[in-house]
């Protein structure tokens, strides 16, 4: 009859660490939006004279090895690193959810062919990937979102993919054959409606996984040109001075760690709450 | 001939392909429904029941197909047609109820828009014509409330309720034949009366014919105008159903109907309920010869070759030796 106490302790821990996950992330999106509004400084205005120093009245934060304003570095930084990261979870979904669904409709020897070579993509290591494309393609915005956009769509490809199969031979599809109904209408109204829970995780675990490459990709310098600020990219030139002052290192790491975990453990809370089997 | 029939089924043959040979879970069944008329498809678990009604959709899937005969429904040949000329026939002038009603819907959408769907494949309706269409036909299968009904999920449903909206949605554009496919079984006793009458009455509104697909004998009885037996994909006999109850022709039509528990007879410890020893055969064993004869109290030494159907009396055939002269 009661519950077993670890149950209880643990769900009451998600729910707190939920909570505050959930603020973290609408600090950073309110901070990545109004970034020009509230930032305190422009981010980019040098002052030689300021430079690496911790908080201080006018900077509340700190300064980088510019004497540019950490905040509004940071709250920049967020812009790009959010921007990026949907951007290319939009364009990873785009690509791998029809592509999945329509593999899983043809299925034969087409689906077991094309999948094997999604398979093959998962299985590449992604910042390799990255970086040789992004050699190629020169930096900036466009191409950085479309190589993270491309590197994550056989996962969206795969999830719904699997998922497709096992929605296609449910019974209410099979009933909505017998009422004429064609592909299309099959996919939209009995596939598609049946999973986008199962889309919205993977969403959230991509997202997680995509800050993390594009942070990653800045830190090696193949990111969003300078002086555009970025977390990976702060990160990476910070980290040189960090004997003579390490304070103006730890503050894109923690935004970068904060929100990825942030962002994961909302995911987790996701699939808990849409998963029936773990419901209740 | 074929003006009075609403479904002709002639020689039908479904196989599937597998890894160990070709099998037949259809394996030549003819029948006919007239018109307006009730036609139930009876015969145990592996008989070929639902693979004839999904036949009959021409919803069998690969590794399965559709081999040979012809199925001509109000003088349409269905297997000259193509998928999309099929489509315009599937739901309008044939229309399917399946077993169970909670996966049948789709549980993520409101009952209501599931019934508008039909309509909307069908008839050039606007979205809004086709929920009224929807409420109207939840209320006409006795669903009080039906415009708050029409904005549930399948989930927050009875059971019963759930078959009565399937229902509604087979109904939707007045089909010539619907095919139930144990529409009751799932459903709990007292339920499955009140489904099977509203069904009936439902087909005779709607002019519609039906087949009922079933392994309870007391549903056949009950609403039955012809009754065809199925075992082991062929069909062993053919009859109205009064004559069928009253003198069953072939042995597996016989021992079917003794098994069925006599309420009314007195109690006694020696009384056995009666059965059909052993099970369908496989169907990739079926050699040459009467299917049933490894099971039948009457078997003989004909019995080793195929027993062709014959009409021993008009109106009734049988798949049997005893009944060829």
């Amino acid at each position: 009859m009661a519950r077993a106490p670890s149950i209880v302790a643990s769900r009451r821990l998600s729910s707190t660490a939920v909570t505050f996950s959930g603020t973290i992330l609408v600090v950073m999106l309110l901070a990545a939006l109004l970034a020009d509004l509230i930032g305190p400084h422009d981010p980019l205005s040098i002052d030689p004279n300021r430079i690496l120093e911790s908080p201080t009245r006018t900077f509340w934060l700190g300064t980088d090895e510019l004497g540019r304003d950490l905040l509004s570095r940071l709250m920049h930084g967020a812009r790009v690193s959010l921007a990026v990261a949907i951007s290319a979870v939009a364009i990873a979904a785009v690509v791998g959810v029809p592509l999945g669904i329509t593999l899983a409709y043809v299925g034969g020897r087409v689906e077991t062919l094309a999948m094997r070579v999604v398979d093959v993509f998962v299985s590449l290591p992604e910042i390799f990937i990255a970086i040789v494309v992004l050699a190629f393609a020169g930096g900036g915005m466009t191409p950085l979102i479309a190589t993270i956009g491309l590197l994550y769509f056989p996962q969206f490809a795969r999830v719904s993919h699997s998922m497709a199969r096992s929605i296609l031979v449910r019974d209410h599809v099979l009933a909505s054959r017998s009422l004429g109904a064609g592909p299309l209408w099959i996919v939209r109204k009995e596939v598609v409606i049946n999973m986008y829970s199962v889309i919205a995780v993977q969403a959230s675990f991509t997202l997680s996984f995509a800050m993390l490459t594009e942070a990653g990709l800045s830190f090696l310098g193949l990111g969003v040109p300078a002086p555009t600020p970025s977390w990976g990219q702060m990160i990476g030139t910070l980290k040189d001075y960090i004997y003579i002052n390490a304070w103006p290192v730890v503050l894109p790491s923690i935004a970068l760690f904060a929100t990825v975990l942030a962002v994961n453990v909302l995911g987790d809370c996701l699939q808990d709450r849409l998963n029936p089997e773990l419901r209740r | 001939m074929t003006a009075r029939q609403a479904l002709v089924v002639e020689d039908l043959v479904t196989v599937f392909d597998t890894p160990e040979g070709e099998i037949r879970p259809v394996d030549g069944v003819s029948f006919t429904i007239p018109k307006g008329g009730i036609v139930c498809l009876v015969g145990e678990s592996g008989s070929g029941k639902s693979v004839t009604a999904l036949s009959l959709m021409r919803l069998i899937d690969p590794p399965g197909r559709i081999a040979a005969g012809r199925i001509q429904l109000g003088g349409i040949d269905l297997l000259t047609l193509t998928e999309s000329e099929m489509n315009h026939i599937r739901g309008r002038n044939l229309a399917m109820i399946f077993q169970e009603p909670l996966t049948a819907l789709n549980p993520s959408r409101r009952v209501g828009g599931q019934i508008a769907e039909v309509l909307r494949i069908h008839r050039s309706v606007s979205r809004r014509q086709a929920m009224r269409h929807a409420v109207d036909l939840l209320e006409k299968v006795g669903i009080p409330d039906p415009a708050v009904r029409a904005r549930a999920y399948p989930h927050q449903l009875s059971g019963g309720m759930r078959q009565r909206v399937m229902i509604a949605i087979a109904c939707a554009c007045d089909p010539d034949l619907i095919l139930a496919d144990e529409p009751t079984t799932a459903l709990d006793v007292t339920v499955q009366a009140q489904v099977l009458r509203l069904l009936v009455d439902m087909q005779e509104r709607t002019g519609s014919a039906l087949l009922f697909i079933t392994h309870d004998l007391g549903v056949v009885a009950e609403i039955a105008d012809r009754v065809v037996v199925l075992y082991a994909g062929q069909v062993v006999e053919e009859a109205e159903a009064a004559r069928l109850f009253d003198s069953p022709a072939h042995p597996y039509t016989e021992a079917l109907i003794a098994s069925v528990p006599d309420v009314d007879a007195p109690r006694s410890p020696k009384r056995r309920l009666a059965s059909i020893d052993g099970t369908v055969p496989l169907l990739t064993e079926s050699g040459p010869g009467c299917r049933f004869r490894d099971r039948c109290p009457k078997a003989h030494a004909r019995c080793q070759a195929d027993p062709p159907l014959v009409e021993p009396e008009a109106g009734r055939k049988v798949r049997c030796w005893l009944h060829v002269s």
